[in-house]
């Protein structure tokens, strides 16, 4: 595993959130996964996070870290957020889980340093390769897809999750596991891109299993 | 002093001294000249915008979540709206923050009383009203918290950086700096903003000068100014313009304007019947004012 050589405060713990992270395995945040929720504790808590997505990216093909995308996972939490640089480039995505769930009327705010040359997506319960329509007009919620399941980027940067059920609304369990995107939208493959995910919780969210 | 006709009604910034006051002081008496001051005044976040009328009463619409959308019960003097908080500066100078997010609980904002205060990206900054110091708060991503010592009179937040006015009128910045945008160039400014990657200045002739990722707006003359994913202005002849903005935020509605916000994706003027008129994305009706 790469480390993280521009946060190193941060750098011995990337070995325990490897640990935490691979025994949580996927990270899908299933309800009453006590191990999820004690990573998800502890990255609100002490803001844990690789500060910088290392990872060399690999086409057209989502870059889940060849399936260690819990490497990604980015912290935040009301106590504790952590920002995380990366570049991207071609048709390349990278996709970061975030430590909290969300639910109906929770509000997700994403600060993206450089918006003109990165857009960025938002999907529930699991990311979609940026070529798979299907799947984005499933699981996308921001910017919301297009009825062919493209995807627009509006330039807004923040929403509320939205209520309703199918299509891309939550449906069922009440928390939904989230995930981010970034990708290249212009500019040379040298640009870097920073981004860091809050969440303010609807009256009645504020706790949850 | 600032000229009263110059005014920054900004997107993030909250600027208790529309004429370079403190909230302790009175404003002095007015010249004929300028135009009148606006009854309302207009402020935008993120996915969301708020006024603020001469009695203090704050409305807000945009982006769909109750407890953003319901500030506080008070009068305020000032506001300043982030991504998805805000703070409401009252007379006294003492800040009140909502909804419930780290940048915002009470544990976390100072108990001080401030001039000017500003909001975005996780960090908030403000001018002390006790020495004028500039104090931050939040998180500390790129050295953003690492405001310099000295004298100020103004302050704005971008994304992970921030910059401030000393009462030189030299600008100093501080945090990421991957554009530039925390080096500003030399000069003497009255008022300044900041954006996502670019920050810009008035100076006392109001000229604006940008520095950073986006620059279009630099050499224009103008009275307000406004940052946030670009830069918008009122011109002297109280006219609207914007710089390095999408198609959407380009196509500025005609008319004249006497106060100016900016946000994410969407841009707020007052017209001299203090009607407020929005345009941009208004996917979460940020841009529909009741």
């Amino acid at each position: 595993m790469a480390r993280d050589q521009a946060t190193p405060a941060y750098g011995s713990y990337h070995d325990l959130i490897d640990i935490l992270a691979a025994n949580a395995k996927h990270l899908g945040w299933g309800a009453g996964d006590t191990m999820s929720e004690r990573v998800r504790r502890a990255f609100d808590q002490y803001g844990f996070g690789r500060g910088k997505e290392v990872e060399p990216n690999s086409g057209p093909q989502l870059n889940a870290n060849d399936g260690h995308m819990q490497r990604n996972l980015m912290a935040s939490g009301k106590r504790h957020r952590r920002a995380i640089s990366g570049e991207v480039c071609g048709t390349d995505e990278d996709a970061f889980p975030i430590n909290e769930r969300v639910a109906v009327g929770d509000l997700v705010s994403i600060e993206l340093s450089n918006r003109d040359s990165f857009e960025l997506r938002v999907w529930q319960t699991q990311p979609c390769p940026f070529d798979d329509k299907t799947c984005t007009k499933q699981f996308q919620v921001f910017p919301k897809p297009a009825d062919d399941g493209s995807s627009v980027d509006t330039g807004a940067i923040s929403f509320s999750f939205p209520p309703g059920s199918g299509g891309a609304s939550p449906s069922g369990s009440k928390w939904r596991s989230v995930y981010l995107g970034v990708r290249r939208k212009s500019g040379p493959c040298t640009q870097s891109y920073t981004v860091y995910v809050e969440v303010v919780r609807a009256v009645g969210n504020e706790v949850y299993p | 002093m600032i000229p009263p006709s110059i005014r920054l009604l900004g997107a993030l910034t909250l600027a208790v001294t529309g004429c370079g006051r403190t909230v302790d002081e009175p404003m002095p008496p007015r010249d004929a000249g300028p135009p009148a001051q606006p009854q309302l005044r207009v402020y935008a976040g993120g996915s969301w915008s708020c006024s603020l009328d001469t009695r203090g009463a704050t409305a807000c619409w945009g982006l769909a979540a109750d407890d953003l959308l319901a500030p506080p019960q008070e009068a305020f003097a000032e506001l300043a709206l982030g991504t998805v908080a805000a703070c409401g500066l009252r007379s006294d100078g003492r800040l009140r923050c909502w909804p419930g997010t780290s940048l915002t609980d009470p544990q976390v904002v100072p108990a001080k009383r401030f001039t000017r205060v500003s909001l975005r990206a996780g960090h908030a900054c403000g001018v002390l009203a006790e020495d004028r110091q500039v104090l931050c708060w939040g998180a500390g991503d790129f050295g953003a918290l690492d405001a310099p010592h000295g004298r100020f009179v103004d302050v704005a937040a971008g994304v992970y950086f921030s910059c401030a006015l000393r009462e030189s009128g030299q600008a100093t910045c501080w945090g990421m700096n991957h554009e530039g945008q925390s080096t500003p160039p030399n000069g003497t400014f009255v008022r300044i903003t900041a954006g996502d990657a670019h920050a810009c200045a008035l100076d006392a002739d109001g000229i604006v000068a940008c520095w950073g990722s986006k620059t279009s707006a630099t050499g224009q003359r103008a009275t307000a100014i406004a940052s946030n994913v670009g830069t918008c202005l009122i011109r002297p002849d109280e006219t609207v313009a914007c710089f390095d903005v999408s198609p959407q935020l380009l196509d500025v509605p005609k008319g004249k304007a006497n106060g100016l916000a900016m946000g994410a994706a969407h841009a707020c003027v007052v017209r001299p019947d203090d009607r407020i008129e929005c345009w941009g994305n208004d996917e979460s009706g940020q841009a529909s004012p009741p």
